[in-house]
């Protein structure tokens, strides 16, 4: 108990420490980009064409609308642009840790993000379209139309805003992936930008555009100790749009539209009305603690169904390494290097989004065969050491009593060999608990994706981040603990027969 | 009723038993006495196949094993199982079951390989255990008792299987004096009850009380073959 009240006591510290450095940023942020000579932006390459890209022609380079947005409001403020390569749904917090001076990567005006950043004038006006398989008419240009469907959708976009409360919203992480999940029929609709929804979605023929839903902004995002840097930004673009540069610049991406026309002339009171009144943060109340507890019965659920699939598929690959003749030997052997020496991350895509075409895993499935394929490499090592553990004098007193191989390893080796493993086993369990925190990259929601998305809603990470550490404690500890139990009573016995 | 016939066995091109022919008759006792390092413990393995040979025949109660094959079959196997149970075995270092208490080292053989009856295969193991004189430690666990008690505890397992033969290799030299005698009171009383044993021993004393004949190996080859008071003058 005292250990898990000193652990709590860390957590605590360190996120006030970390919410200290947030407020140590210099008072003018224009005066530091100016000094440096450097604007320094934060964007997400895996947003893909037509934001920030590699040029196919030299993929060194970074081009894309923004990038040329980027260079000339730089220019405007008399210093050069940097770009700043930071996971997308992460860029707010890391505008806000001082990473970067601004924020520019499809970056929706959304009430949740108004409440945490200083947005500059918009440069783009977007519309949310949803988008359906060709073939399925039951899906119709209305929000409320929506209840009940599965729609794909980013984690913490517009849309998603949108869609909570009205459909079942799938999270991404890419751009790609939700529409690759809509054709093979995992998802009903998808409810993305039209920039995202034109470039990856209508391209496919078995989808079709049902229509757009509602209209919003794309905005620098400026931490809100910098109004000068925000306020100079705006001018910038302000001069970028009367100047025509803006147009071409959109054009140039094939964005220019109808829509965009509001952008020359924008005023302060249509500022204001894009912004509206930030709403005061939902506090952390209980029916965040029920999403929570949620997250953490799917965290659950999959790290239990994954370990048991693990250890099973774990013990066949020690056999077959073992016991299994040449051919099996090799194979069981390959398996345990390829999931050992390549990410799991990159496992769970192969298996979710790259077998689709001809296995379409539900997201859950996907998660606990991926997590369990994973796993199963390291268990089968634990219990091939486990094996070796028993001394071979165990395996020939059996043969000597007639026993047959397969007998023997039953009756004798495994049950002593598992023993030996179950320390190592628990504390594979523990990791794989956190582990499964991964599994949010192809769509389940579990404790960790809660936390991000709660976090976002309250506009804090304390509260989510404190609730959600305690809970991954909680599963955590108990089980360490009787891994410490394990492990001392086996050293133990190894000393008590070794004092023989 | 074993018949070794011009066995020859090498391990890593190393020549370990020199073209052996020797043949142990039921009911008696026999050592296998010689330096160490002679080629006794892999004679006895040889004889109920725990380590296969290069040329020559094994003959168990009527159950013929040949040199090794380079992939055994199912006939084979079958064979090596059969001889097993005509030959039970018995280690330096006993080598009991680690998880299992006394009685269920006992029954293990009987009810899995066997298919006794677990009741049984106990009331059996109960016997047994009486017989080397452990029936008050039949819960303990191998790591609970001494080497001693090992040692009659593995004698007791083997004996379970209803063996034609016992194969002990040097079944005492692990154990202090006083323990030793425990196992060597066992053995004395299996001899005269009429088992049929093959002894492997350092002990002259040993082989001169229990055993009727003593065969001496070295470098591989029998090199006497007598009385135990011929032979280990
Ligand atoms: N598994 C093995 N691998 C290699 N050499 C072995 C093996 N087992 C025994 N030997 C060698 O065979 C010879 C005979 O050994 P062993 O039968 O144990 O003799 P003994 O029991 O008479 O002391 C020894 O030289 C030993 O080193
Ligand atoms: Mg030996």
């Amino acid at each position: 108990m005292i250990g898990c009240r000193a652990v709590l006591v860390a957590v605590v510290v360190a996120i006030v420490a970390l919410l200290a450095c947030d407020g140590a940023a210099p008072a003018s942020g224009l005066a530091r980009v100016r000094a440096a000579g450097v604007l320094r932006w934060g964007g997400d390459v895996q947003g893909g064409e037509p934001y920030v890209y590699g040029d196919p022609a030299r993929p060194d380079r970074l081009i894309g609308f923004e990038v040329e947005i980027a260079d000339a409001i730089a220019k405007q403020l008399g210093v050069r642009a940097e770009f700043v390569q930071n996971d997308w749904s992460n860029l707010v917090p890391s505008l806000e840790r001082g990473s970067f001076d601004v924020a520019m990567n499809g970056l929706e005006v959304t009430e949740s993000r108004v409440g945490r950043v200083r947005f500059t004038r918009p440069y783009y006006v977007f519309a949310a379209r949803l988008m359906a398989r060709a073939d399925d008419a039951s899906i119709l240009p209305d929000l409320l139309a929506l209840r009940g469907k599965k729609v794909g959708t980013l984690a913490n976009s517009f849309a998603f805003e949108m869609l909570r409360g009205a459909a079942e919203p799938v999270v991404y992480e890419g751009v790609e992936e939700p529409y690759v999940d809509l054709v093979h029929g995992r998802t009903d609709a998808v409810l993305l930008d039209d920039i995202i929804a034109s470039r990856y979605g209508a391209p496919r023929e078995e989808l079709r555009v049902v229509g757009d839903l509602s209209e919003g902004y794309y905005a620098l995002a400026v931490r809100p100790s910098e109004p000068d840097l925000a306020a100079a930004i705006d001018g910038a673009i302000d001069a970028l749009a009367a100047s025509g540069e803006l147009r071409r610049i959109l054009d140039r991406s094939r964005l220019w539209n109808a829509r965009q026309e509001r952008l020359v002339g924008w005023s302060a009171a249509d500022q204001t009305t894009m912004i509206g009144a930030p709403p005061a943060p939902p506090p952390l109340g209980t029916a965040h603690v029920t999403l929570f507890l949620r997250g953490a019965g799917v965290t659950l659920v999959v790290s239990v169904l994954a370990m048991a699939l693990a250890m099973t598929l774990g013990l066949l690959l020690a056999l077959g390494r073992l016991y299994g003749g040449p051919v099996l030997a090799r194979l069981a052997g390959a398996y345990v290097e390829v999931y050992r020496g390549t990410p799991v991350l990159l496992q769970l895509y192969l298996l979710y989004y790259g077998l689709a075409p001809v296995l379409r895993l539900g997201a859950l499935p996907a998660a606990v065969i991926g997590l369990g394929m994973n796993y199963a490499a390291y268990e089968a090592e634990v219990y091939r050491a486990g094996i070796q553990a028993v001394p071979a004098a165990q395996l020939e007193s059996a043969l000597a009593l007639g026993m047959t191989t397969r007998l023997a390893l039953r009756r004798v080796v495994l049950p002593q060999a598992l023993r030996h493993a179950i320390p190592n086993v628990t504390n594979d369990f523990i990791a794989l608990l956190k582990d499964s925190s991964l599994v949010s990259v192809i769509t389940v929601v579990e404790l960790t994706k809660q936390m991000t998305i709660t976090a976002v809603d309250v506009r804090s990470w304390v509260g989510p981040g404190l609730l959600c550490a305690g809970l991954y404690f909680a599963m955590s500890y108990p089980l360490g603990a009787v891994a410490r139990r394990l492990e001392k009573k086996l050293e133990g016995e190894r000393e008590e027969e070794a004092a023989r | 009723m074993i018949v070794v016939d011009d066995v020859k066995k090498t391990f890593a091109s190393r020549l370990v038993l020199d073209g052996v022919s020797v043949r142990f008759e039921r009911g008696q006792v026999a050592s296998l006495v010689g330096p160490s390092g002679g080629g006794k413990s892999t004679l006895l393995r040889c004889i109920n196949g725990l380590e296969r040979f290069d040329s020559g025949r094994v003959e168990v109660a009527g159950l013929v094993l040949g040199p090794r094959q380079p992939r055994p079959d199912a006939a084979e196997r079958a064979t090596l199982r059969a001889i097993r149970l005509k030959a039970g075995m018995v280690f330096q270092h006993y080598g009991l079951f680690a998880h299992m208490s006394a009685i269920a080292n006992v029954m293990e053989a009987p009810i899995h390989v066997r298919k006794i009856a677990p009741h049984e295969a106990r009331e059996r193991a109960e016997q047994l255990l009486d017989r080397v004189g452990l029936s008050h430690r039949r819960d303990a666990l191998p790591r609970e008792l001494s080497g001693g008690e090992q040692q009659r505890v593995a004698i007791a397992r083997a004996l379970a299987m209803d063996p034609e033969a016992l194969l002990l290799d040097e079944p005492t030299s692990a154990l202090d004096p006083e323990r030793k005698a425990e196992v060597v009171d066992v053995l004395r009383d299996l001899a005269k009850a009429g088992a049929t044993m093959i002894l492997v021993t350092h002990e002259a004393a040993v082989a001169r009380e229990i055993a009727d004949r003593a065969i001496c190996l070295r470098e591989g080859r029998v090199v006497a073959d007598g009385t135990p008071s011929e032979v280990l003058r």
